[in-house]
């Protein structure tokens, strides 16, 4: 059986508005990142800092961003999400859904929950209104979002009522890949964590598979099975969550790790200068 | 969001303005005024006192009185009637100038936006071309073209405007479509007409509506200026910039009621849509900020 | 008995528009000079508002009842140049976004020196001499960095602002969410810098932040805060081993959590079989 997603040598270079200081007129935001999604229910995390290019990596994925060379499969298939083939992309988002940063930027602001769950149900196909309003209470529910709130206004939700609609949305579609870029990043803390243990619970409960994009060392480690590491635009670790966190080979790996805070945390024992170049 | 109030609004402390809301009393007199004119549009049938075409040549140029509340013109016909009836064609035509510049410059508008590329570099450069000329000098060469009269005026207007409202229009959507539910929307695979007839379109309108509104005040002053130069409404209608033109020569005699009253009409309703368009505009700005 | 740095005692604010909400709640905190205080909460617990409040800033569209004594200055009832100088004096404030605090047009010297030569009347030498020093204690090379333009410095840019701060030798240092703006790397530089001039320099510390494991690292004591309430003090220890308030301790579980030091073997990053990925 094909990986449910095979990512090879993605490379992204953006053009700059100034030439830098060496005289380069494109920046390399990825390149040459290569993973698999082994099969459905096999988690990744992304973890990297900004510039690392990680969130470019999943605008690819999704087709937000074009690729300069690399190539995806999907189910042994060969895809190009980029494309403006209106058909191709309508099914392969039926496959491969996103879930944003920020909630307060990722939901028209025009509408309810209930409108944009409706809209997207029925932009896919889904049955009559009546089939449709059950699955709208049914999506909503599965998100832990209080069904009176179907009815409020985005500007009404708190961030995490939001995000809980945004990822109703990409579920909407039953995906079988989610591509999360920093989900919770934006999140309170204690929000962050009833998010990530929704995720959590819709993962085991849908068979889903996801790529969790994000900066945050802590999440990656609870949410990858498998993590890869980006720093400047290249894969730099990558392995088992329990491999790379307990035992991490690359420096950069090693100082990101004890800049978690945590209990007993010593700021001062983290030196990032030691691994600039 | 981090904290309640972020510390670059707070910082320094900043001095409570006066006008939090856009709301203002202007606002309400204007929008009063607006409602008046459009009362008077509605009901000339029935409240002007006199036949707005009637001439009486024994009562010319007569000044205010009881039987002619705002006097008579060079005819002797009721300047109050003429004013009344007056308000039809005036906002009539600037109705119609707004509608024909929306219905062709937005969907052009969002097209530019939405494309990109050589459709967008196409529509701009008709758009610079047209803003080259002045409005009125495109209106004077329609009438070159194809006579005088209210209809080719107001269709030669709402051509003139639409630039305006195409750049406007693409502008607002240019901004829209990159922000970040836009992109949900195309990682759902939602289709182009969809994204901006349906999404785009709807949180960016408010603007451009509240923008018409402030059009509709410049179409109205062009109409009369058209008028008043003879190429707009024909005599014997009652239009108020016809109304200017035709108390020219009372002016000279001394007798400047008509222009002044008709002329003081068309600055206070273009000023008030003005105030009207303009607060509209903050309003809707301010609720866009979630 | 030390001399009280600064007394908060029930502060209460109220916006005036709207419904009139209230922002913070009969707020009491205080602490002794050369104390270090964390001031934690999640968006709307009022933890900004209150550390600003110690700056006499008060949001413009709130009724503000209560006091606030700062080195036995009563700064609420100070006028607008007397508050000024009083600050200019003793305190210092780090915010969050650290290029909100630099204008971009001009040099770094500039920067540094500017308040202290307005300020103090010193010498233009002078006031370079004192810059310097405070470029080296938070380890940034003085002569590189004094010539060169808030650009070309991003990277280290919170530690001028430090520097900036310490440069002034106030009595307390109001750091607000410092390191939220900074990759996961220089979260760390930031924190230990913040605690050893602090320390360096007897200047107490307020750190507004929304991470108790940071402030735990930096902190004598605790002040946990709900929207607009104080929910909990405490000594650092006590807090964070016996918390008495429930959302105390949902938080350092969420806290936990979210940095992946959590049992819960039903995350992908825990389980066992994660191995063979």
């Amino acid at each position: 059986m094909p990986e449910l997603m095979k990512v090879e040598g993605l490379r992204k270079t953006f053009p700059l508005p100034t030439p830098a200081a060496d005289g380069r007129r494109s920046f390399v935001a990825v390149d040459g990142v290569s993973f698999a999604v082994a099969r459905p229910g096999r988690t990744i995390a992304i973890v990297g800092e900004s510039g690392s290019g990680k969130s470019t990596v999943a605008r690819m994925l999704t087709g937000l961003e074009r690729p300069d060379s690399g190539r995806i499969h999907f189910e042994g298939r060969p895809v190009e999400p980029w494309r403006r083939r209106r058909a191709d992309r309508f099914e392969y988002a039926r496959r491969v859904q996103m879930v944003f940063q920020d909630p307060y930027l990722s939901l028209d602001p025009r509408l309810t929950p209930r409108q944009c769950l409706d809209e997207v149900l029925r932009v896919h196909g889904t049955g009559s209104k009546h089939v449709r309003s059950d699955r709208v209470a049914e999506l909503g529910e599965s998100v832990g979002l209080r069904p009176e709130l179907l009815d409020s206004m985005p500007r009404q939700l708190s961030g995490g009522e939001r995000q809980r609609v945004a990822i109703a949305r990409a579920l909407a579609v039953e995906p079988s890949l989610l591509i999360l870029d920093e989900a919770v990043s934006a999140l309170d803390v204690s929000t962050q964590w009833l998010v990530l243990q929704l995720i959590n619970r819709l993962r085991r409960e849908l068979d889903l598979s996801y790529v969790f994009v994000t900066h945050d060392l802590g999440v990656a480690r609870l949410m990858g099975a498998h993590v890869l590491v980006m720093r400047r635009g290249l894969v730099v670790e990558e392995g088992p969550s329990a491999q790379v966190f307990d035992n991490p080979q690359h420096p950069y790996t090693q100082l990101l790790i004890r800049s978690i805070p945590g209990d007993g945390w010593n700021p001062d024992a983290v030196h990032p200068e030691e691994v600039t170049q | 969001m981090n904290t309640a109030i972020l510390p670059g609004k707070k910082d320094p402390p900043r001095r409570r303005r006066p006008s939090d809301s856009p709301f203002t009393w202007g606002f309400w007199v204007a929008l009063g005024f607006i409602v008046l004119v459009v009362l008077a549009a509605a009901t000339a049938r029935w409240s002007a006192p006199h036949d707005p075409l009637q001439l009486d040549l024994l009562d010319t140029l007569a000044p205010p009185s009881g039987a002619h509340l705002l006097g008579t013109d060079e005819g002797g016909r009721d300047t109050l009637s003429r004013l009344l009836w007056g308000a039809q064609t005036g906002l009539f035509g600037p109705l119609a100038v707004v509608a024909i510049s929306l219905v062709a410059g937005v969907p052009l508008g969002l097209l530019a936006a939405g494309r990109g590329g050589i459709v967008d570099l196409a529509v701009s450069r008709m758009t610079d071309l047209v803003l080259a000329f002045p409005v009125l000098l495109l209106s004077i060469l329609a009438v070159a073209l194809y006579g005088a009269g209210f209809l080719t005026t107001v269709v030669a207007l709402g051509v003139a405007f639409v630039p305006s409202v195409i750049r406007l229009t693409r502008s607002l959507a240019s901004t829209e479509k990159n922000r970040e539910y836009i992109n949900a929307y195309r990682s759902l695979g939602f289709g182009p007409l969809r994204i901006y007839g349906l999404h785009i379109l709807p949180n960016i309108l408010g603007v451009i509506l509240a923008h018409a509104v402030v059009h509709f005040g410049y179409a109205l002053t062009d109409l009369a200026v058209l008028s008043f130069l003879g190429f707009g409404v024909q005599a014997p209608d009652s239009d108020w910039g016809l109304m200017v033109h035709e108390g020219q020569q009372a002016l000279l005699q001394g007798s400047p009621w008509q222009s002044m009253i008709s002329g003081g009409v068309i600055v206070a309703t273009v000023l008030a849509f003005n105030v009207v368009g303009l607060r509209l505009a903050d309003a809707v700005g301010k609720e866009d900020l979630v | 008995m030390t001399e009280p740095l600064f007394e908060v005692e029930d502060l209460t604010m109220t916006l005036r528009a709207g419904h009139g909400k209230t922002i913070l709640r009969s707020v009491s905190v205080g602490a002794s000079a050369g104390e270090a205080i964390g001031l934690i909460g999640e968006s709307g617990a009022g933890k900004s508002t209150t550390a600003r409040a110690l700056l006499g800033m008060t949001p413009p569209e709130a009724a503000v009842h209560g006091t606030v004594r700062v080195l036995g200055t009563d700064v609420l009832s100070l006028r607008r140049s007397r508050l000024q100088r009083f600050r200019a004096e003793n305190v210092a404030l780090i915010a969050q976004d650290p290029r909100a605090s630099v204008n971009p047009m001009h040099g770094i010297e500039v920067f540094l020196t500017e308040a202290m030569r307005a300020n103090r009347n010193l010498s233009k030498a002078e006031a370079r001499r004192r810059a310097a020093a405070a470029l080296e204690q938070v380890g940034l090379d003085p002569e590189k960095v004094l010539r060169s333009y808030p650009h070309e410095v991003s990277g280290g840019l919170q530690r001028v602002v430090i520097a900036a701060a310490v440069a002034v030798e106030p009595r307390l240092l109001i750091a607000d969410e410092p390191s939220t703006a900074l990759d996961v790397a220089s979260q760390a530089t930031v924190i230990s810098l913040l605690r050893r001039v602090a320390r360096r320099s007897g200047a107490g510390l307020v750190l507004v932040t929304h991470n108790i494991e940071v402030a735990a690292s930096v902190c004598d004591r605790l002040v946990v805060m709900r929207a607009g309430s104080v929910v909990e003090t405490g000594t650092t220890d006590q807090v964070l081993r016996r918390p008495l308030a429930e959302y105390t301790r949902a938080l350092i579980e969420a806290t936990r959590a979210v940095s992946g030091a959590t049992d819960r073997d039903d995350f992908p990053g825990n389980a066992t079989e994660s191995a063979h990925a």
